[in-house]
């Protein structure tokens, strides 16, 4: 391992495995996460994405690999920093709040070193970060779920971590409320410089919080790379579909440039795939444009509509069914026929 | 936390299998000892055990269900004239022992007694002219029992119904049932799990009963265990009867554990919303008020008022020796209370930090002494203290000192084994609820913050275990006070407590004398179940 890249890197993860008994359900994970970045484990559940963030704070042994924070190994397979040495703030899903605590008392459990004015000013500080000032002498009872939860956020930001780490913060909590507090809890940890580690199954609040997204399936990582590219350029068929919504299309490669499928010959380089092999092309709805003058024409099988635009089902004449978001006021009939015309700026391709 | 103490699991193991040995040196007993009494005792006094228990147990169950649910229905809900009083008031007979209980009526029903004085005053009859039930007879024991345990079952049907939701009793409505269609369709059916838990408390409770059974003379198990044990000396027979009795108990335990999990999925209420309490005026009001006053009033209020009377104006008690029981009785179940929290916090705590099968299992098994009659647990606590007791004799003499005595068996060591057997499980309950309500999430959190296990210990754990921990020292307290059987034959010689003096004064017929040893145990024992009453109109918190 290079010094250039241990300094360049904050958070590193390298090779880590981790198992339960003689289970594995990690596996050889790297991960780089830079100072003041925000970085999200997603995935569906089950996918190890939990364990991982546990390794990191320090709760679960490495089986194999390392996990160092701005230079200094906290983890490997001989050895673990405890997690009351390290650091590293954590949120967790079902809150935690100490419940026998007042809310000044648990903002200042991890403050147990400071000058009394000191820890004080920090209390007060974090408490009109969140916006609870004034909550000093109110019990984790006493608030509603969004509250304990920004409370749970300032208890763990208080130490000033080095990293911050946050298992599912939003889960517990209802569509509107968590729709109000993601983006807050987004602008609290970028005011305070923080980096920050994220696990969620919820892609839109990976979106709405992360600058990079890891997406993990089955104890793996299959892309780790920004919001944008993991939607636009899905390194895997899994990622493809994971995020967002499309459909697969089978296609045959004609050459360097061209693939033939239901919906007609669509440009586009194609890398890596042999001349007449088969592929899976992934079309967004968002690539697919509703044009009355085309002469691709689908069946409406079903649709849905969304406010500021209709989502509708259309099947082609081989069978293939496509997705294809059309403006609000196109209100086209189940059953009735319509033209359609796709818009790839590239193409997605997948073996 | 503390996962790198591995002496931790090591004492845990230790302390819980010596909570087995009693029922472990009970059962080799029974299986390879030698019994002289044998198959005359097989034939003909097992028979009469088995049977004469049975109608007890049979007994027993009918009184209870016909105290506690109307009692618990009407209270929870509908609303009647001294509702909100006698909800709680038919708690407080748990605070009476049932031997207390039978020592009053009997004091209170026998000729002498100023029921059957005032029939003769009243009507001028004369000794043998009129027939009048005798008190100490089977169905006495039955109805004594029945009125100091029907609030177990009270108290699980009031949870079940007020756990019931509305929604389910308002889709039957909605489906054309009338109210009280409703009651005996839906709300009894669905509380039925808690209800047998509940009942399969009350006769675990009556088969370990031995004050009442014994001061009445009717031959149940625990008397016959007693007989074997002290009038033929046979620990075999003694071992065999009590192996008998495990197997009813054992029996009603898993219908306890059955029960309660059959209990925790009938339990579906999603809201806090409650159902509208049915009003009963007038007629109704007034029946429903004294079908609720019974229990409370034969349970409770008559025998207190007699004890009291009897302990104020006619004891000739009150004095210096007075005294001198009730320190006894007070630091021996306060050093019980000590020394079975701790054993009980050793074991929660070997739990938590290893979820793993071995030690689940340990802590589960340490659990049944509460199923244990305290007969047996004495016993079985007897047997191997005075065994060891020999083995220490003879080696002191050996090396040509004089013999220490009984060390062991001879001293309050018995007792206190004894008692963390038998009550442990409370303890540990109580303690278990508690450091549940730690999530392991709140340990993680504090971790992260920079506490290492001990900072946790006192910044988090001692202060949200403080309450549970209290409450498991009163009920531990309070139990040992009340305990009778296995004090009586643990105790060291000369060492008296207020149960045991009131048993003796009882015997001798002196039951006005025991009066104040009565009284005092019972005021005491409303301790805890006041604290009960308070944990359950609590409302439950977050977190």
């Amino acid at each position: 391992m290079s010094i250039l890249a241990q300094q360049s890197a904050h958070l590193q993860l390298r090779d880590v495995c981790l198992a339960y008994g003689h289970q594995q359900v990690v596996h050889h994970v790297d991960l780089d996460l830079n100072n003041q970045e925000i970085a999200c484990l997603l995935g569906p559940s089950g996918c190890g994405k939990s364990t991982l963030l546990r390794a990191v704070a320090g709760f679960q042994p490495l089986a194999n690999g390392t996990i160092s924070l701005d230079g200094k190994l906290l983890s490997s397979d001989q050895q673990v920093v405890p997690p009351e040495a390290r650091q590293v703030g954590m949120v967790f899903q079902d809150v935690a709040l100490f419940p026998h605590l007042s809310i000044a008392d648990n903002v200042a459990f991890g403050l147990q070193n400071w000058k009394r004015r000191e820890r004080k000013a920090r209390v007060q500080q974090l408490l009109a970060l969140v916006d609870l000032a004034g909550y000093e002498q109110r019990y984790p009872h006493e608030l509603s779920g969004g509250q304990q939860q920004r409370i749970a956020l300032a208890r763990a930001m208080a130490p000033k971590p080095q990293l911050l780490l946050m298992d599912e913060p939003f889960s517990g909590l209802d569509a509107m409320l968590r729709e109000e507090l993601v983006p807050e809890v987004a602008t609290v940890l970028k005011q305070e410089g923080i980096t920050a580690l994220l696990v969620t199954h919820d892609q839109n609040e990976a979106f709405a919080m992360a600058d990079r997204i890891a997406v993990m399936r089955h104890g793996s990582v299959e892309q780790w790379n920004t919001a944008y590219n993991i939607y636009h350029r899905p390194a895997t068929a899994f990622v493809a579909d994971f995020i967002g919504e499309g459909d697969f299309l089978v296609g045959t490669v004609v050459d360097a440039q061209q693939v033939e499928t239901a919906v007609g010959l669509l440009r586009g380089p194609c890398d890596g795939y042999a001349v007449d092999s088969q592929v899976q092309v992934f079309i967004r709805p968002d690539d697919v444009l509703h044009d009355d003058a085309s002469s691709l024409q689908g069946r409406i099988v079903s649709k849905r509509f969304r406010g500021t635009h209709f989502l509708y089902r259309v099947e082609m004449s081989g069978g293939q069914q496509l997705s294809c978001f059309t403006d609000s006021h196109h209100d086209h009939q189940i059953g009735e026929n319509i033209g359609i015309k796709l818009n790839l700026d590239h193409l997605l391709l997948f073996g | 936390m503390f996962k790198h103490i591995n002496w931790f699991n090591s004492a845990t193991v230790i302390v819980a299998l010596f909570l087995l040995l009693p029922v472990m040196v009970m059962l080799y007993q029974a299986i390879l000892g030698d019994s002289e009494l044998g198959l005359h005792m097989l034939r003909v006094l097992l028979a009469e055990y088995v049977s004469n228990s049975l109608l007890l147990l049979l007994g027993v169950a009918v009184g209870v269900l016909m105290l506690a649910l109307p009692a618990a229905w009407l209270t929870s809900m509908c609303r009647f004239p001294g509702q909100t009083w006698l909800a709680w008031a038919l708690l407080l007979p748990m605070a009476m022992p049932a031997y207390i209980i039978a020592y009053t009526y009997t004091g209170i029903l026998d000729f002498a007694g100023p029921v059957q004085s005032f029939i003769r005053d009243w009507t001028g009859l004369g000794y043998g002219d009129y027939w009048f039930p005798e008190v100490r007879s089977l169905g006495g024991a039955v109805v004594m029992l029945s009125l100091v345990l029907y609030p177990y079952v009270y108290l699980m049907a009031r949870a079940a119904f007020a756990q019931q939701s509305v929604t389910s009793l308002e889709v039957g409505r909605s489906l054309g049932y009338s109210q009280w269609q409703a009651l005996f369709f839906l709300a009894m059916p669905m509380a039925r799990p808690a209800i047998a838990a509940g009942l399969a408390l009350v006769m675990m409770e009556t088969l370990a009963d031995y004050g009442t059974v014994q001061y009445f003379g009717v031959s149940v198990f625990t008397t016959g265990i007693f007989r074997a044990f002290y009038g033929y000396g046979d620990t075999a027979a003694t071992a065999q009867l009590a192996t008998v009795l495990l197997v009813f108990v054992v029996a009603l335990l898993a219908m306890e554990r059955l029960s309660r999990r059959r209990a925790k999925y009938h339990s579906v209420a999603t809201t806090d919303k409650r159902a509208e309490p049915i009003e009963l005026t007038a007629g109704k009001g007034w029946l429903a008020f004294v079908l609720c006053l019974i229990p409370f009033a034969l349970g409770f209020l008559i025998p207190v008022l007699q004890l009291t009377y009897w302990a104020v104006f006619e004891s000739n008690e009150w004095n210096w020796d007075f005294f001198s029981l009730a320190w006894n009785s007070f630091y021996l179940a306060c050093l019980a209370a000590l020394l079975v929290v701790a054993l009980a916090l050793l074991l929660a705590y070997a739990r938590r930090i290893e979820p793993g099968q071995p030690v689940k299992g340990v802590v589960a098994m340490a659990g049944f002494g509460y199923a244990m009659p305290g007969t047996i647990i004495a016993i079985g606590v007897l047997l191997p203290l005075a065994w060891m007791d020999q083995q220490i004799i003879s080696w002191i003499q050996g090396l040509g000192w004089s013999s220490p005595g009984l060390l062991l068996s001879g001293s309050l060591v018995a007792l206190l084994f004894a008692y963390s057997v038998r009550f442990i499980a409370v303890a540990l309950s109580s303690v278990r609820a508690g450091l549940d309500s730690i999530k392991p999430s709140v340990d993680y959190a504090g971790r992260s913050l920079g506490h290492g296990p001990w900072g946790l210990l006192r910044r988090i754990h001692v202060p949200m275990m403080r309450s549970t921990v209290l409450t498991a020292l009163l009920i531990v307290f309070v139990d040992v006070l009340k305990e009778l059987p296995a004090t009586l034959i643990l105790r060291p010689f000369n060492f008296n407590t207020l149960a045991v003096r009131a048993y003796e004064l009882a015997a001798d017929e002196r039951l006005v004398d025991a009066a104040p040893a009565s009284i005092t145990i019972v005021m005491v024992a409303l301790i805890p179940v006041l604290v009960l009453h308070r944990a359950m109109n609590k409302r439950p918190k977050q977190n």
